[in-house]
């Protein structure tokens, strides 16, 4: 009997009580912005830029507390960002008489914390390896600085989103985990507040011009458990 | 954990300055715009054009094109000043917009140029559509040889509607050039096409300059798409001072020995008798004389020299400048050698009155009036025909002039004729030639010299000589087989060109058929006149030409122009020309 205790202690590996990740990931904006503009007259460089912006760079850290029926309450934080430039981009003047040739630039930052429930699976004989599947829901936060010719604005605004994550962890020992997901983010924001450095505007969106930053991102991260 | 500490501080920091909004203080940052007070004019064109604006204040500096105006395209939008400031730029503008043509410029708005660590620069562009036009001169080529007379040309516009826009570039800097209607010096000048043209008046001013012949091109840009550029040639030459004597004094007569090619030049203040050896560098001995000084004949043998003055007549003796002095009652206008024992003598009444005529018979020291009642004689002006027993003369005040024929053979004068002919009072004899002041030229053969029934057909040639007038002296070089006369032309005559009013001349005609060979221009002279150092315009009064013909010695004064009028300054020289040439 006590031979066999020691054998079940051996194949059961613990349900672990706590677990910590953070993750950088690479992603891509899934809504597409109305990049026709005709304001702009070399359109290609326009295009060029707003796909830049699609691409996003996201720094991802959750903390959870499992439950042995492979389920787990928790908190996530996420960092989504992502920026472009464009160089000699020509523009209609209010005038309609010139034109304007100067650079744009764009930095996204979108900062979100929520609560996020997840469910678990330990995979394997020796369960080293681990899927999930998380949901969240929170806030997120934008900071959008943007440069167009010579005028600098700031871009903020809140909303609620959500976050949807689907990961693999592989255990390297008792505490250290590798991992990979993939998830989807999803926010829109309809009130934003405009910065020029004088004053400071209050915009209401509608469906057509609010600001989707819904991406879909790859990752990989470390996990740190504690049983 | 204390060790993490530092590592949590700087993530915060880090978030902290991700999250500054310092940026948007460059918003508040003042901008510097300079507006170039020039506006910039372009056509529309298919293709690039370059256009150049001198900054003098921003060397080196680069820009950016910030603003443009919608029809306007540029190769790039980044552009560098040189080191003087110099900005060149290839634009265009389309031609999405109908623009007529018209002088009146259409404003098309500003470019704005970012100059680096300057601020911004604003330039107004104004668009134009001035047609097609086409610049044509009236001449291309221009010389001056020692001339300094004033040249024209004009520039018009050939195509009706169409605007021709020019300036004149560049242009050597001995020309000045001025305009009454078209030119403002240093900006553009504009032409409508069709029968209006402008006209642009060129000086000549080397004063300073080497001797030598010198060339250049007047360059003129415009916006002929055919011609950008035209040019007109122009060309002087500048005299060697070497060639130039200066002359003290006033000159009032000058005589030539063609025999020993020697210049006798007699001068007032002071009164003076000047010899130059022209055969020997022009070596000069001078002999001073008193009284005032009227008139200088050489004696026909070449050995004295008649001195007319004022009661006396002086007569030099050139081998040894001996010097016999004849006291008379009258002031001698002229005299002349009879060769024959007799001097003959006119006498000066006054500006306006005519002389009367005189013999002196040497011998006898006796002085004859001319009567009215027997083969009366009248002539301020006299001509002895060498080697023959003839006088010619001419009255000065009363018109219409008269050339009176006179035989001295037998010493006392007689009148074989006088005809009533123009003469402007001066008359030259040489090679059985007689000129007038007028330019006109009697032929005469040797058997009409030999037979004095034949003298009176007086054989007016109809020649081009005698569209010329005017002159100033003559002289006939027998070697070359020439006539050289200095003439002095107005606008009215009619030659191988028209000359302009009050030009100077120097032309050779061939002795036999008149045929023009040549022409010279009398140079300009370096020198300084009422405190005032410069080229001055010369008038030559007296010509003449070496035995052999190889060179010509000019006895000329300085003038100036004021008007159409002619003010002659006391300023003489000689100039040596070389014929060879």
């Amino acid at each position: 009997m006590g031979s066999f205790f020691i054998l079940s202690a051996q194949i059961e590996k613990p349900t672990p009580r706590l677990r910590f990740s953070t993750s950088g990931c690479l992603g891509y904006q899934i809504a597409s912005g109305n990049s026709n503009n005709t304001a702009f007259v070399n359109q290609e460089k326009i295009d060029k830029f707003t796909n830049d912006l699609r691409w996003t760079k996201t720094l991802n850290a959750d903390g959870y507390y499992l439950f042995k029926s492979n389920w787990g309450l928790g908190l996530e934080y996420l960092l989504n960002t992502s920026s472009a430039k464009g160089e000699d981009v020509i523009m209609a003047a209010d005038d309609n008489i010139h034109y304007l040739v100067g650079n744009i630039s764009e930095s996204l930052y979108i900062n979100y914390i929520g609560l996020s429930a997840c469910s678990y699976w330990p995979l394997g004989i020796d369960r080293k390896m681990m899927l999930l599947f998380t949901v969240s829901c929170g806030y997120a936060h934008l900071r959008d600085e943007s440069k167009i010719l010579m005028v600098n604005y700031l871009y903020t605004g809140g909303s609620f989103a959500a976050n949807y994550e689907f990961g693999l962890d592989y255990s390297l020992n008792s505490n250290i985990s590798l991992g990979v997901t993939a998830s989807l983010f999803s926010g829109n924001f309809y009130t934003i507040k405009v910065n020029d450095g004088f004053e400071t505007k209050k915009m209401e969106l509608d469906s057509d011009t609010r600001i989707n930053s819904s991406n879909i991102n790859l990752g990989m991260g470390i996990r740190y458990y504690i049983n | 954990m204390k060790k993490r500490i530092p590592y949590i501080a700087l993530v915060i920091m880090l978030f902290i300055s991700a999250c500054s909004n310092d940026f948007l203080d460059e918003n508040k940052e003042e901008i510097d715009l300079y507006t170039l007070n020039v506006p910039l004019y372009i056509e529309q064109t298919a293709d690039f054009v370059e256009v150049s604006i001198t900054l003098p204040e921003l060397k080196n500096k680069s820009l950016h094109v910030f603003q443009y105006p919608k029809m306007i395209h540029f190769d790039s939008f980044d552009y560098q000043t040189d080191e003087t400031g110099l900005l060149k730029m290839k634009i265009k503008a389309d031609n999405s917009f109908y623009l007529p043509v018209s002088d009146t410029p259409y404003n098309g708005g500003n470019i704005v140029l970012n100059v680096k660590d300057v601020g911004f620069m604003a330039i107004n562009l104004f668009f134009v559509n001035l047609g097609n036009p086409n610049l044509v001169f009236d001449e291309a080529t221009f010389a001056w040889g020692f001339n300094r007379e004033e040249k024209n040309f004009s520039i018009s516009n050939t195509i009706d509607d169409s605007y021709l826009v020019y300036k004149i570039e560049e242009y050597p800097d001995w020309i000045t050039i001025t305009s009454e209607n078209a030119i403002d010096g240093e900006g553009y000048a504009i032409l409508p096409g069709g029968t209006t043209s402008s006209d642009y008046h060129m000086h000549v001013n080397t004063h300073g300059l080497a001797p030598g012949e010198y060339s250049g091109k007047i360059s003129i840009v415009s916006n002929d798409k055919a011609h950008p550029l035209s040019q007109i040639e122009v060309k002087v030459r500048v005299s060697d001072p070497k060639n130039m004597y200066a002359i003290e004094g006033t000159v009032k007569d000058c005589e030539f020995d063609k025999d020993r090619n020697i210049l006798y030049i007699a001068t007032a203040q002071p009164d003076k008798i000047l010899v130059y050896d022209t055969d020997n560098d022009m070596k000069v001995n001078n002999y001073t004389i008193a009284g005032n000084i009227r008139c200088l004949t050489l004696s026909e043998n070449g050995q004295c020299l008649l001195v007319g003055q004022d009661k006396q007549l002086s007569v030099i003796n050139l081998s040894d400048f001996s010097e016999k002095r004849i006291p008379l009652d009258i002031d001698v206008a002229d005299v002349a050698d009879g060769a024959n024992g007799f001097y003959y003598i006119s006498s000066y009444k006054g500006n306006n009155l005519n002389g009367d005529f005189y013999s002196y018979e040497i011998s006898t020291e006796t002085m004859t009036l001319s009567h009215y009642s027997t083969d009366f004689v009248e002539g301020d002006r006299i001509v002895k025909v060498k080697g023959k027993p003839y006088l010619f003369t001419t009255r000065s005040a009363v018109t219409p002039g008269k050339i009176y024929c006179i035989d001295i053979s037998e010493g006392e004068p007689k009148l074989l004729f006088n005809r009533h002919e123009d003469t402007h009072n001066k008359l030259w004899f040489a090679e059985n030639r007689l000129f007038t002041r007028l330019g006109d030229l009697y032929t005469f053969t040797n058997e009409e010299l030999s037979d004095k029934t034949r003298l009176d057909n007086l054989p007016k040639n109809s020649n081009q000589i005698t569209n010329y007038r005017l002159f100033l002296g003559f002289d006939v070089n027998a070697q070359t087989k020439s006539i050289w006369g200095s003439g002095y032309f107005d606008v009215q005559q009619v030659g191988p060109k028209p000359l302009v009013f009050g030009e100077y001349k120097i032309i050779e005609w061939d002795l036999n058929t008149l045929e023009i060979k040549r022409d010279i221009e009398p140079s300009y002279y370096d020198t300084t006149y009422d405190g005032k150092t410069n080229e001055y315009a010369t008038l030559p009064h007296y010509i003449f030409t070496t035995s052999r013909g190889e060179k010509m010695y000019l006895v000329k004064n300085i003038y100036t122009k004021e008007g159409f009028e002619i003010k002659e300054h006391n300023n003489w020289l000689i100039e040596v020309i070389d014929l060879k040439n």
